[in-house]
């Protein structure tokens, strides 16, 4: 039987199991910290700026890096090691939040001052039934590996991505790429439910929006 | 019945998400069989909500070396100690 063969560039970037990952950080292997590090920094900043802003981030993430090698020994296994991750870090942020004297529990997200889902929903595109007066065209590329395929497109997406609002990055990070359960990601960011379920959907809507833009003009 | 209107502001991520319940499921469902242009939306929703899983954010790769060896040391490290 043939054996499958992987380059560098596969095994670095390749989803992590924690079966395959576990042992070999208990074993203190240099490429499984890289491994854990190139998957989950970048996610724990998002988390960690949700909860306490751009400015502490990257503090709190270090913080929880050494949190990690403290505790990487005693990893039981309860959840998988990412949620583990994303609450290690949540709870850092979240401890610097009450130094600040900011923290107020489960947290309500005023949702006025969440920017939305940019024009989707001006009046203008419903009749005054509720209904479609606008309604949506076809597009062209009707699937992610089509729309990916344009460099163009790339670029405009990791624009849309880096102006939303942190609670939404947040939240579209942990349940988009992360594929985390919505109640995982309330009890990582402290939010309701409801909210995480809003937060969700508007971040969803302004990546719509600017894909519909995209295929009706071909710029961001 | 349901609104267009409703249906995208409310109920179309829960929806794709199994958040909703069975009533509410329903409510849409027999929505998206009477409504072409929803049933659009739902379907462009679903290719959004794919992107991100294509999409990961990316690392500065000497971030990602730098904080991995200074890990990889202190774990040693500690276990030395």
């Amino acid at each position: 039987m043939a054996v499958p063969t992987y380059s560098m560039a596969d095994v670095l970037t390749s989803p992590l199991t924690d079966l395959e990952l576990l042992p070999d950080l208990l074993a203190g292997e240099a490429a499984a910290f890289e491994r854990l590090v190139r998957h989950y920094h970048q996610p724990m900043k998002q988390v960690a700026q949700a909860i306490i802003g751009e400015a502490q981030a990257e503090e709190a993430v270090q913080e929880a890096w050494i949190s990690v090698v403290r505790s990487v020994r005693d990893f039981q296994g309860r959840s998988s090691i990412k949620t583990w991750l994303f609450t290690i870090v949540a709870n850092e942020a979240k401890s610097r939040l009450r130094k600040n004297r900011y923290d107020h529990g489960a947290r309500e997200v005023p949702m006025d001052s969440q920017s939305g889902a940019s024009d989707l929903f001006d009046s203008s595109r419903w009749r005054n039934d509720g209904h479609w007066q606008q309604a949506p065209r076809a597009w062209h590329d009707d699937s992610p590996d089509s729309l990916l395929s344009h460099e163009e497109f790339r670029l405009c997406l990791d624009k849309t991505l880096a102006k939303l609002p942190a609670d939404q990055k947040a939240v579209l990070t942990l349940r988009d790429y992360q594929g985390l359960e919505l109640d995982d990601i309330c009890n990582i960011l402290g939010l309701t439910a409801s909210n995480t379920r809003v937060l969700l959907h508007r971040a969803r809507l302004t990546v719509y929006a600017m894909v519909e833009h995209f295929e009706e003009t071909g710029t961001c | 019945m349901l609104t267009c209107k409703e249906l995208t502001q409310l109920h179309a991520s829960d929806y794709l998400d199994h958040e909703l319940t069975s009533r509410q499921r329903f409510g849409v469902r027999l929505h998206l069989m009477l409504c072409r242009h929803c049933r659009r939306f739902v379907t462009q929703l679903q290719v959004v909500r794919g992107l991100l899983r294509h999409s990961p954010p990316p690392a500065t790769e000497s971030q990602v070396q730098d904080t991995a060896a200074h890990l990889h040391e202190a774990y040693h490290q500690q276990n030395k100690s």
